[in-house]
């Protein structure tokens, strides 16, 4: 905050900040570059008491090949099927009890579910038959499991941060982010930030095209003592209780301290992205290892699926659900046929060119070819 | 009150609600009858999308001087034009925000699909490795395995993206591996995928 400096004696320097206080929103006196807009968002996710109902669109399409796609100077024809948009409507109950984050998520649309936080703790609700009872491994731990990156020098190589035209949102004024890729290897974002509060309030995630893939928006939100601890209970009753015991952070934990050497990797990644962990898993009914890279950028991420290729064949596929594409591939290799599967926030020609890319160890040419692992 | 006094009055909160503009006893009117009236929660969705096209633009607030701002960002002088710019919505009747809700749809579908892949020059380096043989490709449809199998990777990747400290934020924030995840449970596994292949779609 920048106290006026001809002014001197610490009143009337009080008195100063207190007058701007009236007169500029709070956020506009700690924030004024677009990179403090998302530092500030990042922690308004975590620390501000709000209660409001928000909404997630994404668009879900998918399309497979008509031709062989990787034949010698084949031309590969692409099939459009049919488009939609999905939507789910939530109200958020956030708040910090006690020096504790509480949250309740419930569902407006949809199956009836909710899901509550409390610190580590997560506990969803559900009604007996719910197929998320089916669900192997962990539930999402919360709204905002995880925001912003926190190395926005590093974000800044990859994306231009910029400010767009102020707006309304959720009927509170906003200050506009434009987060815009420097390059066709990722997608970029607009966010809308309550200008109050920093809280992200809308936020599209949009492809190199600019077409919207993903649309995050609060329709209405309140702060503050406007936020009501009692509305942290639960309102279903009779539910079936799931109780999972480790919280996002602490899963995130031993995730990453867990990377397992794989023997695959993909010779070419985007420049920034770097592997974020590794690891095998077994999948159910099946007697393969499935081997799992990570990468990301700081904000996207794309993981790289390797397993040997099942008896029963694979089909050539490119799906995506929002922002995120799966896409199939198959290698063939001395080690046998692996097929691929990219999965990310990635543009189809961008994960088409990892996929192809994946390569044995022993088949690779040297570290240098992998610049994305190398560091 | 009649029910339908109830009913009308119901819906002017929801439409109020869905603009921003309830008030908090409105607000919670609306959050109670949600909760277990399926056709209202059905016109919250129909009303959202609606909304979500004409907000494809969100309009500058009129008459709010903001020096901090335009000090802090030079104005639109050295700005790139932005795609989105192209989808200003003017201010439409009802008939024309479900033909702007339609439009979205359409102009949402992902356009780089529609090209070629813009890799071809290097499909013919790959396909060295890879000779196009009947035995040695993938099946050009996929079946209802390989969705099953596409949407439970789809889903560890948004578990891993929403649990990494390193993996990578994720936008269009936090919400999104939720939502994603959340949402790929709504239908049998592979069903979020298998509604849009065209070619095998589960049933």
């Amino acid at each position: 905050m920048r106290a006026p400096s001809c002014l001197s004696g610490t009143a009337l320097r009080g008195w100063a900040i207190a007058a701007l206080g009236w007169t500029m929103p709070l956020a506009a006196q700690t924030s004024s570059t677009p990179g403090d807009w998302l530092g500030r968002m990042d922690s308004a996710f975590r620390q501000l008491h709000y209660d409001g109902v928000f909404s997630h669109y994404t668009l879900e399409s998918a399309e497979h090949t008509q031709g062989s796609a990787a034949g010698p100077g084949g031309t590969a024809r692409w099939s459009h099927s049919r488009a939609g948009v999905r939507s789910s409507t939530f109200r958020v109950v956030h708040m910090i009890v006690d020096g504790v984050e509480r949250e309740r998520i419930a569902y407006l649309s949809g199956p009836q579910r909710e899901i509550l936080r409390s610190g580590e703790q997560v506990t969803c609700l559900l009604r007996p038959g719910d197929r998320l009872l089916n669900l192997e491994g962990a539930l999402p731990s919360g709204l905002y499991g995880r925001v912003f990156a926190r190395d926005s020098v590093e974000v800044g190589r990859y994306y231009e941060v910029s400010f767009n035209t102020p707006g309304r949102v959720a009927g509170r004024p906003v200050v506009a982010l434009d987060v815009t890729p420097r390059d066709e290897n990722r997608f970029g974002y607009k966010l809308w930030l309550d200008e109050q509060t920093g809280l992200l309030l809308r936020s599209e995630l949009r492809d190199p095209a600019g077409a919207k893939l993903e649309i995050f928006e609060f329709k209405t939100v309140r702060f503050g003592d406007a936020v009501a601890a009692e509305d942290l209970r639960p309102q279903m009753e009779g539910a079936l209780i799931r109780h999972l015991s480790r919280s996002a952070d602490a899963d995130a934990a031993g995730a990453d301290a867990e990377v397992v050497p794989a023997p695959w990797r993909p010779r070419w990644v985007p420049p920034g992205f770097r592997m974020t962990g590794s690891d095998m898993f077994q999948p159910d009914g099946r007697s393969a290892g499935v081997n799992t890279l990570r990468f990301s950028d700081g904000l996207a991420a794309f993981s790289v699926f390797i397993e040997p290729m099942p008896a029963a064949g694979a089909g050539s596929l490119v799906s995506r659900a929002g922002a995120t594409l799966a896409l199939t591939h198959l290698t063939r290799s001395v080690h046998g046929d692996q097929l691929i599967t990219v999965v990310g926030e990635v543009p189809v020609a961008t994960a088409r060119r990892i996929a192809r890319g994946v390569e044995h160890k022993d088949e690779s040419a040297g570290p240098g070819d992998a610049p994305g692992l190398a560091r | 009150m009649s029910q339908s006094q109830a009913g009308e009055r119901l819906r002017e909160s929801l439409s109020a609600a869905v603009d921003g503009e309830a008030t908090e006893l409105e607000l919670r009117r609306v959050l109670n009858a949600l909760a277990d009236d399926g056709a209202l929660r059905a016109e919250w969705d129909r009303a959202h999308i609606i909304g979500a096209a004409m907000r494809g633009h969100v309009a500058p607030r009129a008459g709010a001087a903001r020096p901090w701002l335009e000090a802090a960002a030079p104005p639109a002088a050295g700005r790139r034009p932005h795609p989105w710019e192209r989808w200003a919505w003017p201010a439409m009747g009802a008939a024309a925000a479900v033909f702007a809700a339609l439009a979205v749809v359409l102009t949402l579908a992902p356009r780089d699909t529609d090209q070629p892949p813009a890799l071809a020059a290097e499909a013919g380096r790959v396909s060295n490795a890879v000779p196009a043989s009947a035995s040695g490709s993938l099946a050009q449809t996929p079946s209802n395995a390989d969705l099953r199998r596409a949407s439970s990777y789809m889903l560890r990747h948004a578990h891993h993206s929403s649990i990494s400290r390193t993996g990578g934020a994720h936008l269009p924030v936090g919400s999104a591996p939720f939502a994603k995840v959340l949402a790929a449970h709504d239908g049998a596994p592979g069903a979020t995928l298998a509604r849009t292949a065209e070619a095998r779609p589960a049933r």
